[in-house]
């Protein structure tokens, strides 16, 4: 076989070439840039705290199963910290049970206890009912998601969410908020969405923000890392994907738009000095903590109950 | 010459005269190269290389996440 021509400076082959730096990089030294950058947004913002109980949110996919490594790797010797992970089924076909059987695989590897729980048993119904009933799939599955996890989270004792949004998610995430001119959204991203005191609200917290999606990928396949990489069937379609689209032209022709995006979100928040630190209420309903008098899951299930079939 | 290139699950043939840049082949498949990763005859490598007709070349398409 012949030699490939590109190396790293190191000299090993290169996999990766960061074009906003112009270099090339090997699995080793890509790995390395991506466990300092996890170590750099961890620090920098404090996200990590002395005797956290640290939940990973995972869902088998690359983004977390790299986050839940990330996590072992940096972390596992710190004996006042405590990690476990959690994955929810929606009920997705068969869609979600494949990525439970990597994330299970995973977790055994590392010694990390994983819990799972799904829609079916918490809510009574599943994304395929859902589906049925509405075309908004993506933006039942998220709320319901966010509403169990922490949920979950916080019975489970976490101090701590962890999330695998990375800076592609990110960069998506301000673009979506500036087209649908969505402020309240807006001001809730950045590493640690949200910063509200509230003794049913556990904080989540985003260490790979920084981190581009293609170098998660590449993260998890040289480490080996057990992870499915099916596509949602839902997923289709979605403004989500529209935008995701669009940043990825921009940053194939002019290299580093992820990242310039993401900073000049972080430069603007601070100077609109922005007060995250609002108070919260909790749902008449579930007593899930909301800022309206109904949390927005409750008003979707309630949606569902009064929506007839197709 | 004709070139098999794997795109995720399905096989495609290209039509190659010489040896060609990755970079090249993706753009011709209508793929943004930050959202594949290229393995040219089984490792991953940058799109900056070079293939001929002996080799393989598979295009993994990049999911993302929720
Ligand atoms: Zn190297
Ligand atoms: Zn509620």
């Amino acid at each position: 076989m012949r030699d490939l021509t590109k190396k790293c400076a190191c000299g090993r082959p290169a996999i990766l070439l960061r074009r906003y730096e112009g270099r090339y990089y090997c699995d080793h030294c890509l790995s390395k840039q991506i466990e300092k950058s996890f170590k750099k947004t961890t620090g920098k913002n404090h996200l990590i705290k002395k005797n956290d109980k640290i939940c990973i949110a995972l869902s088998g996919g690359k983004d977390s199963s790299s986050l839940l490594y990330l996590f072992w790797k940096v972390f596992r010797q710190r004996r006042d910290l405590k990690i476990f992970a959690l994955i929810i089924d929606e009920g997705i076909g068969n869609y979600r049970k494949e990525c439970i059987k990597e994330a299970e695989k995973l977790c055994k590897k590392l010694g990390i206890k994983l819990y799972k729980t799904s829609f079916k048993k918490e809510l009574g119904i599943t994304i395929d009912k859902v589906a049925k009933k509405t075309s908004k799939t993506c933006t039942y599955c998220g709320v319901f998601k966010r509403y169990l996890l922490n949920k979950k989270a916080r019975e489970l004792g976490a101090t701590k969410l962890a999330v695998a949004h990375n800076l592609d998610d990110e960069a998506q995430a301000i673009i979506m908020n500036v087209i649908r001119c969505d402020l309240k959204r807006f001001e809730r991203l950045g590493p640690i969405p949200g910063v509200i005191r509230d003794k049913k609200f556990v904080p989540r917290i985003k260490p790979l923000r920084q981190i581009h999606e293609k170098e998660l990928y590449l993260y998890a396949a040289t480490n080996s890392l057990p992870f499915c990489s099916k596509e949602c069937p839902y997923s289709h379609d979605n403004v989500r994907r529209d935008v995701r689209k669009l940043i990825n032209d921009l940053e194939e022709k002019y290299p580093g738009t992820k990242i310039q995006i993401v900073k000049f979100y972080d430069a603007i928040i601070k100077k609109l000095a922005i007060q995250k630190k609002g108070k919260l209420g909790h749902c008449k309903k579930c007593g899930e903590p909301t800022n309206q008098e109904i949390c927005k899951a409750c008003e979707l299930l309630e949606r569902l109950k009064n929506t007839k079939k197709d | 010459m004709l070139l098999t290139v794997k795109i995720g699950k399905k096989t495609e043939k290209l039509k190659l005269n010489r040896k060609e840049k990755i970079l090249k082949i993706l753009k011709k498949l209508g793929l943004n190269r930050e959202n594949v990763v290229c393995k040219l005859n089984g490792k991953i490598v940058t799109e900056e290389e070079y293939v001929g007709t002996k080799d393989k070349l598979e295009i993994i398409i990049i999911v993302s996440g929720d």
